[in-house]
């Protein structure tokens, strides 16, 4: 672990534990959820990582089959791991969320859908990766399989903008009639701040494992390297 | 105590179990991985 991951660490723990302040001692609570509704302060940040993450897998897959660069096609496997993380997260806080105040844990609804499709995506991108031994053709399929996923996330994001949902109506960026108070804004806006320092300091650590993994196949790959496994 | 605090409480622990969870075994992934370079370096160097 470097100083700099070190320093990360140090200030997301901060970041969380101002962030639990907020959502457990300053904010209210919301006028029809009631307490519940503060499973929304780490569901919306986390599905926010989960659409970064996969950013940075589609643009770290079309660098990849531009250079050729394997540096990039770490990048993308360890952003895309962070975010199938992120995503399954959602999937399991959003029911928990849903249970108490619909009734029940799951709906197809377009939201709830696209979701679930965004993650199969992102789940078979990785069941790709396990499956290919071979470093190059891993790579290009994965970029392909990774820039493709990404079409995706707009699907998920325009999901409850075109089409009213069971899921409730956005309350950033979602037009006339939506909103938060002032403080609950705040709120979220730094449970966003917080969530991408921590994918921040994840994706550096899966990175840097990534290249530990791909330096003991290179040295037991040459021809006078040692094997593997001898202690 | 809240109405629905355990609904609460279940998603934030669930949530802190998978992202320290998965941390923890990125940390230690890296610690044997690094000695496992070193290892074979040394083993390479040796030969």
């Amino acid at each position: 672990m470097t100083s700099v991951d070190r320093f990360l660490l140090a200030l997301s723990a901060a970041g969380m534990v101002a962030l639990l302040y907020l959502i457990f001692m300053v904010v209210p609570n919301e006028k029809t959820m009631g307490f519940v509704q503060r499973i929304f302060y780490f569901h919306v940040p986390l599905a926010w990582v989960s659409f970064l993450a996969f950013a940075i897998t589609c643009w770290e897959g079309i660098r990849y089959l531009a250079t050729r660069d394997h540096d990039h096609d770490r990048v993308a496997a360890a952003s895309a791991e962070v975010g199938l993380l992120c995503v399954s997260l959602v999937l399991i806080t959003g029911p928990i969320w849903a249970r108490p105040v619909w009734g029940i844990w799951w709906t197809w609804d377009l939201r709830l859908t696209t979701t679930l499709v965004l993650w199969l995506i992102f789940l078979g991108y990785a069941i790709l990766r396990r499956s290919i031994p071979e470093a190059d053709r891993r790579a290009v399929l994965s970029s392909v399989v990774g820039i493709c996923g990404f079409a995706a996330v707009p699907l998920v994001y325009l999901a409850n903008r075109v089409k009213a949902t069971q899921h409730p109506a956005p309350v950033v960026g979602g037009g006339q009639g939506s909103g938060l108070a002032g403080i609950m804004l705040f709120t979220l806006m730094f449970g966003f701040a917080v969530f991408t320092l921590l994918f921040v300091m994840l994706l550096r650590a899966r990175t840097a494992v990534a290249r530990l993994e791909d330096a003991v196949e290179e040295i037991t790959m040459q021809p006078s390297g040692p094997e593997v496994g001898h202690a | 105590m809240p109405s629905k605090f355990w609904w609460v409480f279940a998603a934030y622990v669930i949530v802190w179990l998978g992202i320290f969870g998965y941390l923890g075994s990125l940390l230690g992934r890296a610690r044997t991985l690094e000695r496992e370079v070193q290892r074979l370096k040394d083993e390479t160097a040796r030969r």
